[in-house]
């Protein structure tokens, strides 16, 4: 892994895993995290909480591995949401139209709360 | 405001390797920030002209470690201007423009996000092919200062 990115995960619950992304997340640095991500779907985890408090940077190439993640995570019933972003990454999120495609929130807690709600309806 | 730029240092030659992008990074945010951008406006600066460099690696230079990449800042009184060149095959990135949002975000699939967040951060894009004046292609991005 690149000495500018750390990643870190915790398991909060069947099949959800909070995802801390840390540094700088660049086309450089993407494919960590790619790696990342899949293992954590192979685990056989479809709710993943982003936490970005300290992410410092992102480019479309980190955006990039959302984007190849989430359809995949939908179409089984779960999702990727995003909780803590500063306002320099929510800025980038805003101006690509992410917040309209993706929730995020101030906290981790309400993003577990919304997964919840979701969990709630998928199992209804 | 050239003289802000001159002393900053207006040009720096990049070698086509990704661990060169924090460079680029900071070199462009530490110029918009001393013309006068604000935090946010300076890092998104960075982010689009680092866009434009990841773009031509990849697709111009095939990530060939020994091909370069030269951007050059100048600034008037209207805005900054950032030229990115490069000797690659030429290809007019601004054909592809306007990008369409909802396109992007229905397809949520990797690439044409680098382009379109360059046209959603600058305020005019201009590209000029390599010909038997210039042998280099240029990309110029521009920022106004309002």
């Amino acid at each position: 892994m690149t000495e500018k990115l750390s990643i870190n995960s915790q398991k909060i619950g069947e099949q959800f895993e909070i995802i801390f992304v840390k540094g700088i997340l660049d086309a450089h640095s993407a494919p960590d995290l790619e790696k990342f991500v899949a293992e954590t779907i192979a685990q056989g985890n479809i709710y993943l909480l982003f936490n970005l408090k300290e992410l410092d940077y992102i480019s479309s190439a980190g955006l990039g591995v959302f984007m190849a993640f989430v359809e995949d995570l939908r179409n089984r019933g779960g999702d990727i949401k995003f909780a803590e972003l500063t306002e320099k990454i929510y800025s980038i999120f805003e101006l690509l139209g992410f917040h309209l495609i993706f929730d995020i929130v101030p906290t981790n807690d309400q993003a577990i709360e919304l997964f919840n709600q979701k969990k709630l309806r998928t199992n209804e | 405001m050239n003289n802000i730029i001159n002393k900053i240092s207006d040009k720096i030659t990049i070698k086509a390797d990704l661990t060169e992008l924090d460079r680029v990074r900071s070199f462009i945010q530490n110029a918009s920030l001393s013309l006068g951008f604000d935090a946010i406006t300076s890092n998104l600066i960075a982010l689009a002209v680092e866009e434009a460099c990841t773009n031509l690696f990849k697709h111009s230079y095939n990530f060939d470690k020994s091909k370069e990449v030269s951007i050059t800042l100048s600034a008037d009184s209207k805005g900054l201007e950032i030229l990115i060149e490069d000797d690659g095959p030429s290809f007019d990135p601004t054909a592809l423009l306007p990008i369409d949002a909802e396109k992007i975000h229905k397809n949520l699939k990797k690439g044409g996000l680098g382009l379109f967040l360059i046209s959603k951060v600058m305020d005019k894009i201009y590209y000029f092919p390599k010909d038997n004046t210039n042998i280099r292609n240029r990309l110029i991005l521009f920022k106004n200062f309002v």
